[in-house]
């Protein structure tokens, strides 16, 4: 899918109209990223590494290959290669009680999400009938988790060489219930939808904290390649009409433009002179 | 660097890099008969290590140490939990150690890694064997409840000596944990907070760590001592063997040899714990240090 709109939005819209200002935890406007934090090489054994910090999200990333594949290459095609993705959530990741080691179906899930938003753009018949392994393990969960991940892998696979049509970011826009709202205020996801109008009592927030996103009525991730201008991973969740679904995938859009260019000014600072 | 490298009977050259491939223990073993190793260090020497705390905000403790390249990170939560009826006055002290897939390429995921139970183990014996943690002062009421620590550490870069990481991660998160402040009412029911933390006096809600346990680990290599040794000279290695000491006091905690196709005789062992004790200041000072 072709995107419009790639570049930053400009805050102007929510400064001018006071409505659209949702004050909130962190004290962040509605279209305000939490600070971007990029470094690579930070596993000496991998091939490739990052290590992506969304303000309290923090996600390492090592990337190996191309190598051998595990179980199961023999069976892929034999002018592609493979890419295996792996995520782990740290038993510490989250806040109150210590978290299982195995948590099955929650992580496989993820990895399944992450491995789809970078087949888009990894080019595997560049390492035909070999695998390259991304291992990412969340050590704190503060939102986004997913969005860190994809941005942290992005990195890690640049660095360790591995061919890609462009570098994937990810980014995602929740609408939630204005706070501070009469009780019993309408407007659910059948009435309420767009977020333009100075009467709705929905908001769309761009990189949500854990807080917003357990709040969030409905919630859009979209992985994108800003330079391809293609999204390599839609995910939405909730009710959405088709406006403010439309609203929210570009606001999404303007987040990713500022994950990349956070990643390739890290990427440029680690080669060496 | 290329450098060519003649392999002794053969006429042919090549580069370093393919020779270390191919023949590992040749490439290897010319390092260690002039006295060095790969990296530049002498036999005897363990790599520099540093310690920070508070890494993870959502953990009641946490640290990350670096010894050389290899990366561990360590996290505390506390529970609230019943004490086992046979031992009512104590709490309980849960030791896991993971190597996820990303820290090593010979990590694998789905696979659990064979050395995280022995470095949890040995973790485990070196707080307790010190008596750094006590589990009798773990007690919120006794017979009602206690405090279960759970210790979670991660190896997020593996270079080799992962326990001795390992363990000054623990003791680093263990200091740094601060401890929930909880009431207990006369039904036995527990509720958290109460307290601001602000009316807290400093050394209030921490864990009590009575001892410094610090562990090194020395490889056997051809009839060689390589203290400290990194993932490839951990590879190479035909034994380790690993001392650990109490910083507090200088007595030796632990020692284990796991198996391996070298012995070690009794003079080994002697120079092992010799390495553990010239390395004891320095580590113990770097744990220190994050607390300054």
């Amino acid at each position: 899918a072709r995107l419009r709109d790639s570049r930053p939005s400009q805050d102007a819209r929510s400064d001018s109209d006071p409505t659209m200002a949702l004050p909130r935890e962190d004290g962040r406007s509605a279209e305000q990223m939490r600070p971007i934090f990029v470094k690579t090489g930070v596993i000496s054994q991998a091939a490739g590494s990052a290590y992506v910090e969304l303000d309290k999200t923090k996600v390492m990333c090592g990337v190996y290959g191309p190598r051998q594949g595990g179980p199961g290459t023999d069976k892929a095609e034999f002018d592609r290669g493979r890419l295996d993705v792996d995520v782990k959530l740290a038993t510490f990741a989250t806040s109150g009680a210590r978290g299982k080691v195995a948590q099955g179906d929650a992580e496989r899930e993820f990895s399944s999400m992450v491995h789809r938003a970078l087949s888009g753009a990894v080019m595997t018949e560049t390492f035909p009938k070999t695998a390259v392994d991304v291992f990412a393990t969340v050590l704190e969960a503060n939102g986004s988790e997913l969005c860190a991940t994809i941005a942290a892998a992005s990195a890690a696979l640049c660095e360790a060489g591995v061919a890609m049509r462009d570098l994937v970011s990810a980014c995602t826009v929740t609408r939630n219930r204005r706070t501070g709202g009469a009780d019993g205020a309408e407007g659910g996801g059948a009435d309420g939808g767009a977020d333009g109008g100075a009467d709705g009592p929905n908001a769309l927030l761009l990189d949500p904290a854990r807080g917003e996103e357990a709040a969030a009525e409905a919630g859009v991730t979209l992985a994108f390649m800003c330079r391809l201008g293609e999204a390599s991973q839609v995910v939405a969740t909730g009710t959405w009409d088709g406006d403010s679904l439309d609203d929210a995938v570009q606001l999404a859009a303007s987040g990713c433009a500022r994950v990349d260019a956070a990643l390739r000014e890290a990427l440029r600072s680690s080669v060496p002179a | 660097i290329s450098s060519t490298w003649y392999w002794p009977g053969r006429r042919a050259t090549m580069e370093a890099a393919a020779f270390k491939r191919l023949y590992p223990h040749e490439y290897y073993a010319k390092f260690i008969s002039e006295g060095a190793r790969p990296d530049g260090r002498p036999l005897a020497r363990a790599r520099p290590s540093s310690v920070a705390i508070g890494v993870a905000g959502t953990a009641h403790g946490s640290a990350l140490v670096k010894v050389g390249r290899t990366t561990v990170m360590a996290a505390v939560k506390l529970e609230a939990c019943q004490p086992d009826p046979d031992a009512p006055d104590r709490g309980f002290l849960d030791v896991v150690v993971e190597f996820p897939p990303m820290c090593s390429a010979s990590t694998r995921p789905g696979r659990p890694n064979e050395d995280a139970h022995f470095v949890a183990r040995r973790i485990e014996d070196a707080l307790f064997d010190s008596a750094a943690i006590d589990k009798r002062k773990l007690t919120i009421k006794e017979g009602l409840w206690v405090w279960k620590i759970c210790l979670d550490v991660y190896c997020l870069d593996h270079d080799g000596s992962v326990l001795d990481a390992g363990l000054m991660a623990a003791l680093a998160a263990l200091r740094d944990a601060k401890v929930p402040h909880v009431v207990v009412d006369d039904r036995g029911k527990i509720t958290y907070g109460g307290r601001k933390t602000d009316e807290r006096e400093p050394d209030e809600g921490k864990i009590e760590v009575a001892a410094a346990p610090v562990a090194v680990t020395t490889a056997l290599y051809r009839k060689h001592l390589i203290v400290d040794p990194d993932a490839e000279e951990e590879a190479l290695a035909e034994a380790t063997v690993t001392v650990t000491m109490d910083a507090k006091g200088g007595k030796v905690v632990g020692m284990h040899k796991p198996g391996g196709t070298a012995e070690a005789s009794e003079t080994d062992l002697m120079h092992c714990v010799a390495a553990c004790r010239l390395n004891l200041e320095a580590r113990a000072k770097a744990v220190d240090g994050a607390f300054l």
